[in-house]
């Protein structure tokens, strides 16, 4: 499966996570809802409640899967397992394409439980890559990789932040999941342009987009996932969204997660913007 | 190759990391500690705002805090309690994340799965946190509750049917020849546990008023081999698909206790065990005795105790041949 195989993935417009808090009101209701975003980890092995919400709420929506515990940078060996229980998930809930995160999770099998960032060298750019192309395989469906935030400055003597990115989806030919709200945060904990930064990566491999709340604390932007999404990730999706068209924007709302009605006010804005751009494109 | 050391070095920077050195001698040290890094590496690291590589050590330790605060509330509140009663007057928050720091330099979260945390904190509690399984002979048996009522939840499903309240009226109308005919099992996520005292009363206290009774509820010493037990079982309910308990000496007749679980068997074999189970002076008419077994039958089913075999897959799987009166001389009344 090459990047080729992209060309025909479907642009689902905006959608939301699916959250435990939600899934009897999702089950009852059946609000109108695009699509959803589900975490495998949350489901695999797992029957009772959860599998029969899933198996309901499968029936009626689009599930798009998305990973946490791939830990696709680490220098542990790949865990295969996984990776094919994760393609049987796919399999299970038509998940047209999946993705998780341009970290690592666990080393020296010690699970860190968050996203720790690679250095930007040309070595950790080439084992990505290479374990990119095993997990494709594996998957026989498109795979995206997510940039994360980082609060400390990796190895960056090599090469910046986009070109690591840049060079591991070319080498590996893969999907990018864009955070845009990553995207905003990086810029601001890091000290860059932001939209320099999307100058500088390749736009064309954007298969999803996420939008997430982040909170300050101290001289740092934390991506909590707890608040509605900034005035200025708003700014710079707009500004996505005029490059690479309609795509399938997710809103994050990890903790502290409100009511369903008002993540589905979130992803309406998501919408909206949208079909603003696309209007404005058409007229 | 210089990524493993690289990533190595970042991890223990983040979590094993005491009172964070200042550069240079973070670079000497890690130097000393991972020779394969080079020089600029060696830099990169050193040079990294330990404010910023703190922000990482409070995430992961808040979240690894968090997956404990979802499996264990009210063992923790527990924890808490018996805290304040031996004067440790620290914030719960600050005193449960150092709980965590310290279990992780114990014993480190090697798996992505929830339960290896839940298995290491309790092993932690076993072994360094003596002076509160003393303080209150519960808290082993009220960890092991709820670790064992969030596995119920969770657990795959097993193949057979599910018979909810429809499949059970279907079933109330069979002879009972049929019903006695009927191929059942105790699926693999049913739990059967001793306590020392009665944990989920307790809980469903806990749960309605988030208060816990002053003082604990007396529980015997789990060591004390003559301490009176309660004895449970955990099935998940057929409709609500939530963990259910049921104290099985409330039970006459309680069947369970030596049937391997996943194994098929006939419902009249558990009518000859329900029968056997009985007292002895246990005295009904045999129409009684069926329509209180088929009461007792019911409540198996809807608490997910008892499956129905999937009729299809395993059909032909044989049983031993049988006799099926189930020990009832009865038509079904
Ligand atoms: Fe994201």
């Amino acid at each position: 499966m090459n990047f080729n195989a992209r060309a025909s993935l479907p642009r689902l417009g905006a959608g939301i996570g699916l959250r435990r808090q939600h899934f009897a009101e999702i089950i009852d209701r059946r609000p109108p809802v695009r699509w959803f975003e589900v975490i495998p980890e949350n489901f695999i092995g797992r029957g009772g409640f959860i599998a029969e919400s899933l198996r309901r709420i499968a029936e009626n929506y689009t599930l798009i899967a998305h990973g946490v515990a791939l830990s696709i940078g680490s220098t542990d060996p790949l865990d295969l397992e996984h990776v094919r229980r994760i393609r049987q998930f796919c399999d299970d809930v038509h998940s047209p394409w999946f993705s998780d995160h341009l970290c690592f999770t666990m080393v020296d099998h010690v699970n860190l439980n968050d996203l720790i960032p690679l250095p930007f060298t040309e070595e950790a750019a080439h084992h990505v890559a290479e374990r990119v192309r095993v997990v494709q395989d594996i998957l026989e469906r498109p795979f995206a990789l997510e940039n994360v935030t980082y609060y400390v400055a990796p190895s960056r003597s090599q090469m910046t932040e986009a070109e690591f990115i840049t060079q591991i989806l070319e080498r590996a030919d893969c999907g990018l999941l864009l955070d845009v709200s990553n995207v905003v945060l990086n810029a601001a904990n890091q000290g860059y342009d932001a939209e320099a930064f999307l100058d500088a990566i390749p736009l064309e491999r954007v298969i999803q987009l996420h939008l997430a709340g982040f909170e300050k604390n101290g001289d740092v932007l934390l991506d909590t996932h707890a608040r509605p999404v900034s005035d200025e990730t708003w700014r710079l999706y707009r500004k996505v969204i005029e490059r690479v068209g309609p795509s399938s924007a997710l809103v994050e709302w990890d903790a502290e997660i409100p009511s369903l009605d008002r993540l589905l006010q979130e992803a309406e804005m998501a919408q909206k913007l949208m079909d603003d751009v696309a209007a404005l494109r058409a007229s | 190759m210089a990524l493993p050391a690289y990533l190595s070095a970042l991890r223990e920077m983040i979590l094993d990391s005491d009172p964070v050195k200042a550069a240079d001698l973070q670079r000497d040290a890690l130097a000393r500690r991972f020779p394969h890094l080079n020089q600029s590496e060696l830099s990169d690291l050193a040079e990294m705002d330990p404010a910023r590589l703190r922000v990482y050590t409070d995430l992961i330790f808040a979240g690894e805090r968090s997956t404990l605060e979802y499996v264990y509330p009210a063992s923790l509140a527990v924890i808490h309690r018996l805290r304040r009663t031996a004067g440790d007057e620290q914030s719960h928050r600050l005193a449960d994340f150092e709980l965590v720091r310290e279990l992780h330099r114990w014993r480190p979260w090697r798996s992505s799965s929830q339960r290896q945390l839940a298995a290491n904190f309790e092993a932690f509690i076993r072994a360094r946190r003596q002076e509160w399984l003393l303080a209150w002979a519960g808290l082993a048996d009220l960890l092991d509750f709820e670790r064992t009522e969030l596995e119920v939840f969770y657990a795959a499903d097993p193949p057979f049917e599910r018979v909810t309240a429809a499949k059970l009226n279907e079933l109330s109308n069979l002879t009972v020849e049929a019903l006695l005919m009927l191929r059942v099992a105790v699926p693999s996520y049913v739990a059967f546990r001793s306590y020392v005292f009665n944990a989920p009363a307790f809980i469903a206290r806990w749960r309605k008023t988030r208060e816990l009774p002053d003082p604990l509820p007396i529980a015997q010493s789990a060591s004390n081999q003559d301490s009176p037990t309660v004895r449970f079982v955990c099935g998940r309910d057929t409709e609500t698909l939530l963990p259910c308990w049921h104290r099985q000496d409330a039970e006459p007749g309680f069947v369970f206790t030596e049937i391997v679980r996943d194994e098929l068997l006939l419902v009249d074999d558990l009518a000859r065990r329900y029968l056997a189970a009985l007292p002895a002076d246990y005295h009904r008419s045999e129409e009684l005795l069926f329509a209180e077994f088929f009461e007792r039958l019911a409540k198996w089913f809807r608490s997910g105790i008892l499956m129905l075999a999937a009729t299809s897959q395993d059909r032909h799987k044989s049983l031993p041949p049988h006799n099926t009166s189930g020990g009832f001389s009865v038509s079904k009344p």
